[in-house]
């Protein structure tokens, strides 16, 4: 095996550059090195000044998001070896502004995020069990995997829909608006229906399936945005029969 | 210099923050409040805690059981009052976190399943499969959205306490996106900023665990209590250091030396038996399975590696289905990291630094002793978890003391003062300190990767699993050397905008002081006690040292070190036994 | 729980023209979504054919002339060919979009898109009967 391997890394600072440029960085290849490795050496070693988010390294903490030779992923579990002979590109997130390098800023993901009432709402006046809610591990198991998002984001950067419109309320907030209605313990699916049915909301989704594939964790927020299609088309026509009745 | 006025500031966004903001929000929703935090919330460590929580709840436990193994689990050093308000309030805790949508696993009823952990006698282990701290962060930072009260400075790191006649009135603190330099003022500041493992080379931690707060509190004049209790976690993966769960032993998983035995049945721990059994082998505390491998491989039976010793941790004999079912973070981890499949194979593991039991020291409320100042979770030392904590205890600990001092800290702020205008002066001492000594300096020689890389291969020789007087003295020397060349430090990034290299030389020298304290403790304490092993005082003194090391912060050399009694109530000081 | 900070100067990239081309997924959504209008063109001629019919034996015979000669052959295989590439697109689609749960379990991917093949094939199948004659 080659001992060594390039990076090209976008570099962008606001005091000196206009636009997105590349650095070449060679970086010794050990064979179980992954992506962000390779980037903690050049930093370390070679230049003090390439900047990039990480944290956990272990793929849940959802900071290391990038652009790895064309395509979305998590920089702590992408292995550099999979990319033999290199040179690797490493660009940030698409369709998010650019801070620095390959750092970009997440204002308009957390404010959707907020938007979509990510929490269990509770009808006025309902009780609530002295102990736990009962659950049961099949109506755990109708919500969970919406439940799995890290926030890494590779979904928006992935979606063609959110690069042409801005806004388009996304896959991740998507899956969590869902994650949310299907539990069993939560009864504000109306309340964040009137969030999720607008024509940026989830039928701006033109179903492309991007951000399933490119999802880490397996979240599956395409499944999510067409599901929530479905229910928010029998939700209009509930209000529309019957329009005296439900929450 | 921009100045923002608030009630009250919470440093760090994890577990304890956030539950202690919405605390905050609960109590007085008239109290101003702001979370400020060097990442995005959801980028907190809490997030990477994998096994569960612990809170009483099957019938046939009960909360005196719970405040015994916890106590003994601390080696006697916990104090009693804290672990009582602790078992006293936790479950109620863990049941509003579910309340508010915590997708806790469950029995096939729908009631909360518990699992068995180390050092517990009953099954009281809460858990969401293995990734509780990620779903409890998570449910509890999309509960916080809820307050429109709570405001955030997100990426901003402070770096200095503001301190006023004798109180903290607010920090000053770098917004990383802009580079700008804020002065934030308020009435109480509450430190949750986590561990500081990164003082090792090898740990579970993310790269954030640092001690900021630790370093803040300290340079305030608060001190730092027990700080030479740093847990090793007996099961890391080599060479990443990645943790893999207390929950694979939980589940019935066995760990075996180089022969395929069963090698903590030779340490005092009990017999082995096919399935777990409570606070016996596999289940015992972690501090004693950390010493237990060290033993193994001077006896020459761990295996070799490339990244250094280790054993293997057997999962096969569980099932696909269970793994998949209670452990599938274990899985993916495994796969990823160490090019295994632990349904047909044995990990790799080794002993890693994982906990901080000492901290910040604070009362039951929260409360340092600097006014204004407050502390909670793993930032924080009670003292709840005394010399060696039980897994799945932190977790939980995060609500009940988070929740506490954040009550304390708002009753405080209804009552407080306005800041003092003289903050101004000191803010603009600060950013006049960051402008010269890092970005606009030129000339320095020192690198912070290789002072960085240095202060932890000094740690891991000094204050390992096993510490003597010569190793420590060794490595307090080193690191007076260290801190004293980190004042040529130089850096290659002196742009203002998200400088990440700026915030690691600001990291490294809060965690120069940290491990100092570290060493320095050890040093006083001549015993060995739980996570703290000196093979110089081989035995546990109760006489003499049934108490906490206290660390004040000295301008002129090493940490002055005092001793504070442990409270005991009800658990009068005995013998630790396991497997027995 | 708004924000407190305000925002630097950024870097904006604009999705360029040709974004569809840059990755297999995206160009074959585009095509996916393009070949629906082919099916809107085979029902156009579908209704031009019915028209024919109406029009008597004369009417048809120049209407199948006109599908005769070889400009219209060639539209119509492409066509064909795009109608095949819908219709297959859109089963591939399905799944992706709804799996339904049978007691509780998600159905797998093959469990839902396998009626629609079925479905299909037999369809065919009686079609291809009358047009051979054997009904």
């Amino acid at each position: 095996m080659a001992d060594k391997i390039t990076l090209e890394v976008a570099r962008f600072s606001p005091e000196r550059d206009d636009e997105l440029r590349f650095d070449s960085y060679e970086v010794p290849l050990h064979e179980n090195w992954m992506v962000l490795d390779a980037l903690n050496y050049i930093k370390d070693q070679l230049d003090g000044s390439v900047t990039f988010r990480w944290s956990c390294r272990m793929g849940i903490c959802g900071s290391c998001g990038m652009v790895v030779n064309g395509h979305e992923r998590l920089t702590c579990e992408t292995l550099l070896a999979d990319y033999l002979p290199g040179p690797i590109r490493v660009e940030p997130l698409r369709n998010f502004p650019v801070v620095r390098d390959l750092v970009v800023d997440i204002s308009d993901f957390m404010e959707k995020l907020e938007r979509v009432k990510p929490w269990i709402i509770r009808k006025e006046g309902a009780p609530e069990p002295e102990r736990e809610f009962l659950q049961t591990p099949e109506q755990l198991e109708t919500y969970k995997q919406y439940s799995l998002c890290i926030n890494c984001m590779l979904c928006y950067s992935a979606c063609p829909v959110y690069g042409l419109d801005p806004h388009f309320i996304g896959p991740a907030a998507s899956a969590l608006s869902l994650r949310y209605n299907l539990d069993s313990r939560d009864q504000g699916t109306a309340q964040r229906m009137d969030v999720m049915a607008q024509h940026d909301g989830v039928w701006d989704c033109t179903v492309i399936g991007e951000c399933s594939v490119v999802c880490p964790k397996h979240v599956d927020p395409s499944l999510a945005i067409q599901e929530y299609k479905i229910s928010a088309t029998k939700a209009w026509f509930k209000n529309l029969l019957m329009p005296w009745g439900g929450k | 210099m921009e100045v923002t006025a608030h009630d009250i500031l919470l440093i760090g966004g994890g577990g304890a923050g956030l539950r202690a903001a919405i605390a905050i929000a609960e109590a007085n929703p008239r109290l101003d409040l702001a979370v400020v935090s060097k990442v995005y919330p959801m980028r907190s460590h809490t997030v990477s805690a994998e096994g569960g929580a612990a809170a009483v709840i099957a019938a046939n436990d009960s909360i005196d059981e719970h405040a015994y193994d916890t106590i003994s689990g601390s080696d006697w050093l916990a104090d009693q009052d804290a672990v009582e308000i602790f078992v006293n309030n936790v479950t109620h805790e863990m049941l509003r976190l579910e309340h508010w949508g915590c997708p806790w696993s469950r029995e096939p009823d729908g009631r909360i399943a518990v699992r068995p952990f180390g050092g517990m006698k009953k099954e009281r282990t809460w858990f969401a499969a293995d990734k509780t701290g990620f779903h409890m962060l998570h449910s509890l930072f999309q509960t916080a959205l809820k307050y429109g009260e709570i405001k955030r400075y997100d990426e901003t790191f402070a770096t200095k306490l503001l301190v006023e006649d004798g109180a903290v009135q607010g920090v000053v603190a770098i917004e990383l996106a802009s580079g700008k330099i804020r002065a934030i003022s308020a009435k109480a500041v509450i430190l949750c900023t986590g561990g500081c493992g990164r003082v090792f080379p090898f740990t579970t931690n993310a790269n954030i665990c640092t001690g900021d707060g630790m370093a803040l509190a300290y340079r305030a004049g608060a001190p730092l209590k027990d700080m030479e209790m740093m847990q090793y976690h007996p099961t890391g993966l080599p060479q990443t250091g990645i943790l893999i769960t207390e929950a694979t032993r939980g589940e019935g998983g066995w760990l075996v030396n180089k022969d395929g035995y069963r090698y903590l049945q030779d340490y005092d721990l009990g017999k082995p038996s096919p399935t777990p059994v409570f606070r016996s082998m596999e289940l015992g505390p972690r501090d004693r399975l950390s010493q237990a491998f060290v033993k193994e491989m001077e006896k020459g039976r761990t295996l070799k590696g490339p990244y250094g010793d280790y054993v293997h941790l057997d999962l096969r004999h569980l099932g696909e289905k269970k793994i998949d079912e209670k452990l599938p973070l274990v899985r993916e981890l495994c796969r990823n990291y160490a090019n295994i499949d632990p349904v047909h194979q044995m990990i790799p593991v080794r002993p890693v630094v994982h906990y901080m039991m000492g901290g910040i020291s604070t009362d039951t409320s929260g409360a340092t002793p600097v006014k204004g100042l407050y502390a909670a979770g793993e930032a924080a030392c009670v003292s709840m978890n005394g010399a060696n904590r039980l897994g799945s205890n932190s977790l939980s600990e995060l609500l009940v003391f988070g929740a506490r001092a954040g009550a304390a800290a708002a009753e405080y702020a209804a009552g407080a003062r306005e800041p003092s205008t003289r903050l101004l002066a000191q803010a603009a001492d600060e950013e006049t300190r960051i402008n010269r000594d890092y970005l606009n300096r030129n000339g320095g020689r020192e690198r912070v990767t290789a002072i960085r890389e240095e202060m932890q291969r000094a740690m891991e020789a000094a204050a390992g699993i096993y510490r003597t007087r010569n190793t420590l003295e060794e490595g307090a020397a080193r690191l007076a050397e260290l801190k004293q060349r980190y004042g040529s430090i130089a850096l290659d990034d002196h742009s203002r905008t998200f400088n990440t290299q700026l915030i690691a030389a600001l990291e490294l020298s809060g965690m120069l002081e940290v491990a100092e304290s570290m060493v320095h403790a050890a040093l006083r304490r001549e015993e060995s006690r739980g996570a703290h092993q000196r093979t110089d005082f081989p035995k546990r003194d109760d006489q003499k040292f049934l108490a906490h090391t206290m660390a004040y912060r000295n301008a002129e050399g090493p940490p002055r070190l005092e001793f504070a009694p442990v409270k005991i109530t009800r658990w009068p000081p005995g013998e630790r036994v396991y497997g027995r | 729980m708004p924000s407190a900070i305000p925002r630097p100067k950024y870097y904006q990239r604009r999705m360029p023209l040709t974004w569809w081309l840059e990755r297999w997924n995206y160009t074959w959504f585009i095509l996916r979504e393009l070949s629906s209008a082919f099916v809107a063109y085979w029902v156009i001629i579908t209704l031009m054919q019915i028209a024919a019919l109406v029009g008597g034996p004369q009417s048809y015979a120049g209407f199948q002339a006109w599908m005769a000669t070889p400009v219209m052959m060639v539209v119509n295989l492409i066509a064909f060919i795009f109608i095949l590439f819908h219709t297959l697109s859109w089963f591939r689609l399905v799944p992706q979009a709804i799996l339904p749960r049978i007691g509780g379990k998600r159905t797998s991917v093959v469990v839902t898109a396998a009626p629609m093949y079925v479905i299909w094939a037999v369809a065919s199948v009686v079609v291809a009967c009358f047009v051979l004659g054997v009904f």
